[in-house]
């Protein structure tokens, strides 16, 4: 029998023969997955591991698939596996730098443990050093946590997208390397039971690519942890159907996993305006309730002289809306408005969107109809004016003829052009107290559908929705249940740079919307997330719906920055790196925990959680107390060390006022 | 008893409902925009002081919400470890580091003369702005029984501090609840009256 102090002698020899022929014994192996499809969405059409870390979206034929009709390359793909990290002494942390080479993308990210290390600069522009995780410090888990801390497993994902459906611009592929680089001076991992007399001086620190004869102590695993997955396919899952997921617009219905993009504007014809889209900052839109399903939804407009009702359902990939003009200005006419629905394809995904003319079919229905490759056809159409299937609103001419048809492809700018009558359905607003509906992949397209009929699925359905939440809730409860599940469900957005799933941002607010300062080439882009605001909302959303709380738990606390705390704000990449916010992420965990037990969803976020609260000991603790003050502070992997992540103006003691959580209090004025 | 949880969530001041709309304010519409700071939104207010230090990269204050936090999140992660089956070690460590954060805010932060538990300067003067982060001690057990409800007594329910209720309720016709939420510091600080941002 080996003895304590034998085996604490003999272990790191045989360690070290270990990470001497770890590159003898271990090959790159990663998962690759593709699909013929834009988003990553269904089964992938080809599968397997490469030895490379490396994805191309060429379609290679083979003799089971060779169709002289298939395209020359897939539209998505996507690498999934695990990146394991040695360290050569406990307590030592390390840094990796990630080189990604995208060509011929339109939409590339790469996430090493949660962290954007890489994006194509298609979505936003180059990420500005100091504020990305990349360089990356990998840091060794806590003894108590893991038996060990040699080595470090991190969840490894990449998405890349093409929208060239043809491929003439050449196959879209990414290949990733890696280069571990010594830090002159390493930074210690805080290993430590209670609160340290740590002085709080983060040591700067220059980096240096490891020496080329040094083995390399890392290995890439083919799959992901098994909480991992059950992550990705909760979040896609999730991601299905119609819902309101741009951040920027409220009025907009977005079809996942397509992109499709459907806005009904609300027009003023005689001065040729239209209310196109609608935010909270902007006063222009006041929600309604909300079902966890979209199974209900509605909001109210004002614009000018009218107030509207917009409410839908979505059911699957089925969608029915109505609009109902609620209130006009007695000096004006519902004569001067009109309904214009408008139809696009977001985030870069490709598609045609066609206007087809009623006139020249037999069925006599307007329509819009979308079309992306690996997806089939959308169809949108205008509901008959009740029971007559008569669309005796349909202003004459403003449908144009299906031989005059307008393909509009790649059409992804969010920038509609207002004097292109191609562009939409078009549709006089109702008379006062009138509706008019459409829908969207009825279960027979050829059939009509009556807005008398969207009015009585509207009633029914919103009857469900509130006898639900009654049931569940009680009487009493009614309305602050629905204000909570719609507070929660109108700040649910979609956004393909985080993880491809929904999360929460703390507001749709245009001045949220971090533009400036992630370069996003357009506003389907843009969001923000907020650290403990966004974690309140999982708990909000957690009390009736379990998956949209889980969901936005995990991009917020994935949001974290390399050193290990989750950032004040986290956007396309760019990070506070200097401060965060008050922790409350292992509370709200645990009280998800409480109510749904789920031992996985701990799984994925636990190390992050432990990883925060690790680095207050290790930053925020003022002596001699030993308690938590407020602070800011970023070393960069170039040794440059700042106070404050902004460039000019700002007192250092703001960003410290900024990690409170409530910014401006009085409390912090002496 | 240690634990002022219950005095916390039993108070008669705030109802529940009050406390759910204050989070549905935190989450749709909290902040307000101000476009002129480069990197954030966050409108700079104008204060007085600074107590930062450029050295150590912290504000040489003792912060009783925060230091409050980190004790809430250890105990957290000590119950969330044990859940999928990490080792008791590492509970055991979570557990102690939590102790040893909530026993300082015991021994530091309670203030005899105000009554109630505030941030304090390093070099023992207590920093005598009461906001709502003075009750997050209640969360983490460092409160005695007493001290919790001279807290809630004294604070949570005087309607000079935090019961406030100008025009009674939200709907105007019940002066004895406090109005929306919280003040974000105490309606006897001076800064009350002279903040635009309580």
């Amino acid at each position: 029998m080996i003895s304590f102090w034998t085996a604490r002698r003999v272990l790191p020899l045989f360690y070290s023969l270990f990470l001497a022929l770890l590159p003898l014994l271990t090959q790159a192996e990663v998962t690759y997955k593709l699909y013929d499809n834009a988003a990553l969405a269904g089964e992938p059409i080809r599968t397997g591991t490469s030895e490379d870390v490396q994805l191309s979206l060429k379609r290679e034929s083979t003799t089971a698939t060779t169709n002289s009709n298939e395209p020359g390359c897939f539209l998505s793909g996507e690498l999934v596996g695990t990146l394991q990290v040695y360290f050569t002494a406990p307590g030592k942390s390390v840094w990796y730098e990630f080189d990604c080479r995208f060509e011929k993308t339109s939409t590339g990210f790469v996430w090493i443990d949660g962290h954007l290390v890489c994006q194509d600069s298609n979505a936003f522009r180059p990420n500005p050093p100091g504020f990305v995780d990349n360089p990356l410090l990998v840091s060794p888990r806590h003894q108590e946590a893991s038996g060990h801390n040699y080595s470090r497993s991190l969840p490894f994902r990449a998405h890349i997208m093409s929208n060239d459906t043809s491929c003439q611009q050449g196959i879209a592929s990414l290949s990733v390397t890696l280069k571990r680089m010594n830090a002159i001076k390493e930074e210690d991992s805080s290993d430590t039971i209670t609160p340290t007399t740590s002085t709080n001086t983060v040591t700067p620190r220059r980096l240096q690519e490891q020496n080329n004869t040094a083995p390399n102590l890392h290995r890439w695993l083919p799959s992901l942890s098994q909480a991992e997955s059950q992550r990705d396919l909760l979040q896609r899952t999730l991601g299905y159907g119609w819902g309101s997921w741009l951040r920027h617009d409220m009025v907009s219905l977005v079809q996942l996993p397509q992109g499709i993009v459907l806005t009904p504007q609300l027009c003023h014809v005689p001065s040729k305006e239209c209310l196109d889209f609608a935010i909270p900052d902007l006063g222009k839109v006041r929600v309604g309730l909300h079902a966890y399903d979209r199974s209900y939804v509605s909001y109210h407009m004002a614009y000018k002289d009218v107030n509207v009702t917009m409410e839908y359902s979505a059911q699957g990939n089925q969608l029915y809306y109505l609009i109902t003009t609620n209130a006009v200005n007695t000096n004006h006419t519902v004569a001067d408005y009109e309904i214009r629905i408008h139809g696009r394809y977001g985030w870069f995904r490709p598609g045609t969107v066609t206007v087809v003319n009623s006139a020249t079919l037999d069925d006599m229905h307007p329509q819009l109809e979308f079309t992306a490759p690996g997806f089939g056809v959308t169809i949108v159409s205008l509901a008959s004016n009740n029971d007559n299937n008569d669309h005796g609103n349909l202003q004459p001419g403003s449908v144009k003829t299906r031989q005059q048809r307008r393909q509009l492809s790649h059409d992804s700018d969010g920038m509609d052009d207002q004097d292109d009558d191609g562009r939409f359905l078009r549709v006089p607003l109702p008379k006062l107290q009138d509706s008019i509906g459409f829908a969207a992949n009825l279960a027979n397209s050829d059939k009509a559908i009556t807005t008398r009929e969207i009015q009585d699925i509207m009633h029914s359905k919103k009857a469900e929705e509130e006898h639900r939440i009654r049931t569940k809730f009680g009487p009493s409860k009614l309305e602050v249940a629905v204000a909570i599940q719609s507070a929660a469900m109108w700040t649910l957005i979609y956004n393909p740079a985080e993880n491809g799933a929904l999360f929460m941002p703390v507001s749709r607010t245009e001045s949220w919307s971090f533009r400036d300062r992630t370069g996003a080439s357009t506003t389907d882009w843009t969001y923000v997330i907020f650290d403990w605001d966004n974690l309140f909302a999982s708990l909000l959303a957690g009390l009736d719906n379990k998956e949209v709380a889980y969901s936005n738990l995990f991009q917020v606390v994935k949001s974290k920055t390399a050193t290990g705390f989750v950032p004040n704000l986290s956007s396309g990449g760019v990070k506070t790196q200097d401060r965060t916010e008050p922790p409350v992420g292992a509370k709200v965990t645990l009280e998800l925990f409480r109510k749904y037990r789920d031992p996985w969803a701990v799984e994925v976020v636990f190390d992050d959680l432990l990883d925060w609260n690790n680095w207050f000991l290790a930053n925020r603790i003022l002596q001699p107390a030993g308690l938590v003050a407020l602070g800011s502070a970023h070393n960069e992997a170039n040794g440059n060390r700042t106070i404050c992540s902004l460039p000019t103006g700002v007192p250092h003691m703001q960003c410290a006022r900024w990690e409170s959580g409530m910014d401006n209090s009085p409390m912090y004025d002496s | 008893m240690r634990d002022g949880k219950a005095a916390w969530t039993t108070h008669q001041c705030m109802t529940r409902e009050n406390l759910i709309a204050e989070y549905i304010g935190l989450v749709v519409n909290f902040r307000s925009p101000s476009p002129d700071i480069s990197f954030s939104p966050f409108p700079i207010a104008r204060y007085d002081g600074d107590l930062f230090d450029d050295e150590s990269a912290l504000m040489q204050l003792y912060d009783v919400g925060m230091s409050s936090m980190f004790v809430q999140e250890a105990y957290s992660l000590a119950e969330l470890a044990a859940v999928i089956g990490r080792k008791p070690e590492l509970v055991n460590m979570l557990r102690a580091r939590g102790d040893a954060m909530r026993d300082k805010i015991a021994s530091h932060l309670w203030d005899d003369e105000s009554q109630i538990f505030v941030n304090r300067f390093p070099n023992g003067t207590f920093y005598r702005h009461v906001s709502p982060t003075s009750f997050y001690p209640l969360f983490t057990g460092a409160a005695t029984a007493e001290q919790a409800d001279i807290m809630v007594q004294s604070w949570l329910l005087n309607s000079s501090r935090f019961c406030i209720s100008p025009e009674g309720d939200f709907a105007g016709n019940d002066p004895d609840r406090s109005y929306w939420g919280l003040p974000s510091i105490s309606a006897d600080d001076p800064q009350f009256m002279a903040s635009n941002n309580n």
